[in-house]
């Protein structure tokens, strides 16, 4: 395999040419391509149309206090070497312009408005110019994420540039909903063009909830910064935490111990059981079933309770720290877990018989809310959304972390794209997750829980991913000198996802809007971080 | 539909009355200072991410003093401790009469605590 690397990697460098400027390896899994703004759109344009790259994050950086320039990282992911293959390109400050490549790759869309948001690096070309991360209220020139904005700096509002889709038919009718809504959910303005009932076309706006925290964790001490990593959503924790540790790790170039390995893909399971469980009974919601609701709620508690009496958090917090994990289980919460899951198994598996056997519920499921493969492929959907459209992505089978290698699990792929399938996703990765549980019981290592991390290298960068309940999850990460956090980038699930609710509502009925936006059970708090 | 009934007849209602008892042996509750062991390292006030512990320096004598008001249960300082001077419990029960019973004091070890709040 490592020799089908080094050959696919120089007959890569060779088709490319004169346009990559050097190419260097980054750590045992990435390769940095260096290559002029110019040629940009066309090298990623390769790696994605030709060699079926995966973009898995884009990263802006303001470098200028070490050489004098801002950088892109584009990063792509070819899951079948296991390698990633980073495209960077350095541009000067006093043209802080480079070419766009979302018309050809349309997933780099919401990235490259992140960049002009936030570092103010202008995509020229780019087919939405209204700002993404930071909303039209906000000064057009001042960008926080530039090095020289202090963090206690106070923006003035200005005139909002907030702009939406205009119609010019009198019989579509705009309908804006939120950001606040009736439930306790997170905000997010929606704004409907409808005919009838039928919607034509949804604005989704969000970023209600950005709060900075990659610019709050810059110049934070790692364990600091990974306290609030694990904060940045309330029911994605852990695998924001660990994809956090990971990215130390790999950056100080640590393994940890076997047993810390098989410990948080334990709790991963756990997290993601109790996220997977409670979410099947969420989306009875979208449709009145209101037995579906309760009985959800009841297993995501037990579940909940679980994680509770076995880490001592209900949400899974504070359980990695940085080399390892914090807690170990013993016999009496080994047998605490195995006794608890096969409750939930056969109580899990009355409730879904009952939603699946329920003519109504069938009926608003099935061919709501389609998201077509193309859309998914072109937009990089992944998680429970891509899997249901037939989109075959799951980082732990793709790129294995912790002790997903040691594990044998089936991912469950389907092919409608519709509410049902993602249902259909759900039930099936509960039933996976709970048999990698069973396999991780019989063949837990025993040692020690963590390896001390060495002093991390300054300027150089290293990715944490995981797959969290919505899907993949990446943390980019740069340490500077003095063993703080330079530049730190998350790229959620939903981060990905949020740009394909809308292509998904299209020609459905309004009504309809909360139960398929209840099926990709998008987070907010991840996206706008 | 007879399933649906079936089911909510044997689940009965789903609110469950469960008895006030003590929280999960793991679960982490109030910290407590439990030796005269604090060597007013200040590793604790350090890592504490709530800014829950502080330093009060009076003329002669100085205390580290704790306030649950603030503390969020992470459980760092009882991670950082290296004399484990202070614990974590899982006592949950935190309502008090008055605010100042929110605060816990704890008289540090007055030779190493004064070299240590020279250097702050």
């Amino acid at each position: 395999m490592e020799k089908t690397i080094k050959q696919w990697l120089s007959r890569m460098k060779q088709q490319l040419g004169n346009k990559v400027r050097s190419m260097e390896q980054n750590g045992a899994q990435e390769t940095v391509m260096l290559v002029e703004k110019t040629e940009l759109p066309d090298v990623c344009y390769f790696l994605w149309h030709e060699k079926k790259g995966r973009l898995f994050t884009m990263v802006g950086n303001d470098e200028r206090d070490i050489h004098g320039f801002f950088a892109l990282y584009y990063v792509f992911s070819f899951d079948s070497f296991r390698h990633f293959i980073t495209v960077k390109t350095l541009i000067d400050p006093l043209d802080p312009t480079f070419p766009s490549v979302s018309v050809q790759l349309p997933a780099a869309n919401w990235y490259e408005r992140e960049v002009k948001d936030l570092l103010g690096l202008r995509p020229q070309g780019h087919p939405d110019p209204r700002p993404l991360i930071l909303h039209g209220d906000w000064p057009e020139d001042l960008h926080p994420l530039r090095k020289d904005f202090p963090l206690d700096r106070h923006a003035p509002r200005v005139q909002s540039r907030e702009s939406f889709m205009p119609y010019d038919s009198e019989d579509v009718t705009e309908i804006p909903v939120g950001p606040i809504h009736a439930g306790i959910i997170e905000p997010g303005h929606f704004r409907f063009g409808a005919v009838g009932d039928t919607i034509l076309h949804l604005d989704a706006r969000l970023f209600f909830t950005h709060r900075g925290l990659e610019k709050a964790n810059e110049g934070m001490p790692l364990e600091k910064a990974l306290f609030l990593a694990e904060r940045i959503c309330g029911v994605c924790a852990l695998s924001h935490s660990t994809a956090f540790a990971q990215a130390a790790e790999r950056l100080g170039g640590v393994t940890i111990p076997p047993r810390a390995a098989y410990l948080r893909t334990l709790f991963l399971e756990l997290e993601r059981l109790y996220n997977h469980i409670g979410d099947v009974g969420n989306i009875c919601a979208g449709f009145g079933f209101a037995v579906g609701v309760s009985q959800g709620a009841r297993l995501k508690e037990t579940l909940q309770q679980l994680n509770e009496r076995v880490a001592g958090h209900r949400y899974l917090r504070g359980i990695i720290r940085l080399g390892g994990i914090r807690i170990d289980i013993t016999e009496r919460e080994k047998e605490d877990i195995v006794r608890t899951l096969s409750y939930v198994k056969k109580e899990f598996q009355e409730l879904v018989d009952l939603l699946f056997s329920h003519d109504i519920a069938m009926n608003r499921m099935a061919t709501t809310g389609v998201l077509s493969l193309e859309h998914a492929n072109q937009l990089e959907v992944v998680g429970v959304a891509a899997r249901a459209s037939g989109r075959s992505v799951d980082i732990r089978r793709d790129q294995p972390y912790a002790a997903y290698d040691q594990v044998s699990f089936h991912v469950p792929v389907y092919e409608v794209g519709d509410v049902l399938s993602r249902v259909r996703i759900r039930v099936d990765e509960v039933l996976e997750s709970i048999a990698i549980i069973e396999q991780l019981m019989h063949s837990l290592p025993s040692g020690d829980t963590f390896t001390p991390l060495p002093p991390l290298p300054p300027y150089r960068s290293a990715m944490g991913w995981c797959e969290s309940p919505r899907g993949e999850t990446v943390h980019w990460l740069m340490v500077g000198p003095d063993q703080t956090v330079y530049r730190y980038r998350v790229r959620s699930a939903t981060y990905s996802n949020w740009p394909a609710v809308p292509l998904a509502v299209k020609g459905n009925i309004v009504p309809d809007f909360p139960l398929i936006n209840k099926s990709f059970e998008l987070c907010y708090a991840c996206c706008d971080r | 539909m007879f399933d649906l009934i079936k089911k909510i007849w044997k689940t009965k209602t789903v609110t469950k009355t469960d008895l006030l008892t003590e929280a999960p042996e793991r679960f982490r509750g109030k910290p407590i200072f439990v030796s005269n062991e604090c060597t007013g390292c200040q590793a604790c006030i350090t890592s504490c991410p709530a800014k829950a512990i502080t330093l009060v320096q009076n003329d002669n004598s100085s205390t580290i003093s704790l306030s649950y008001a603030n503390c969020i249960f992470c459980g760092i300082c009882a991670e950082m401790c290296e004399t484990n001077a202070i614990q974590i419990t899982n006592e949950y029960r935190l309502a008090t009469k008055t605010k100042t019973e929110l605060t816990v004091t704890k008289q540090a070890t007055f030779a190493k605590l004064l070299t240590a709040g020279k250097e702050v």
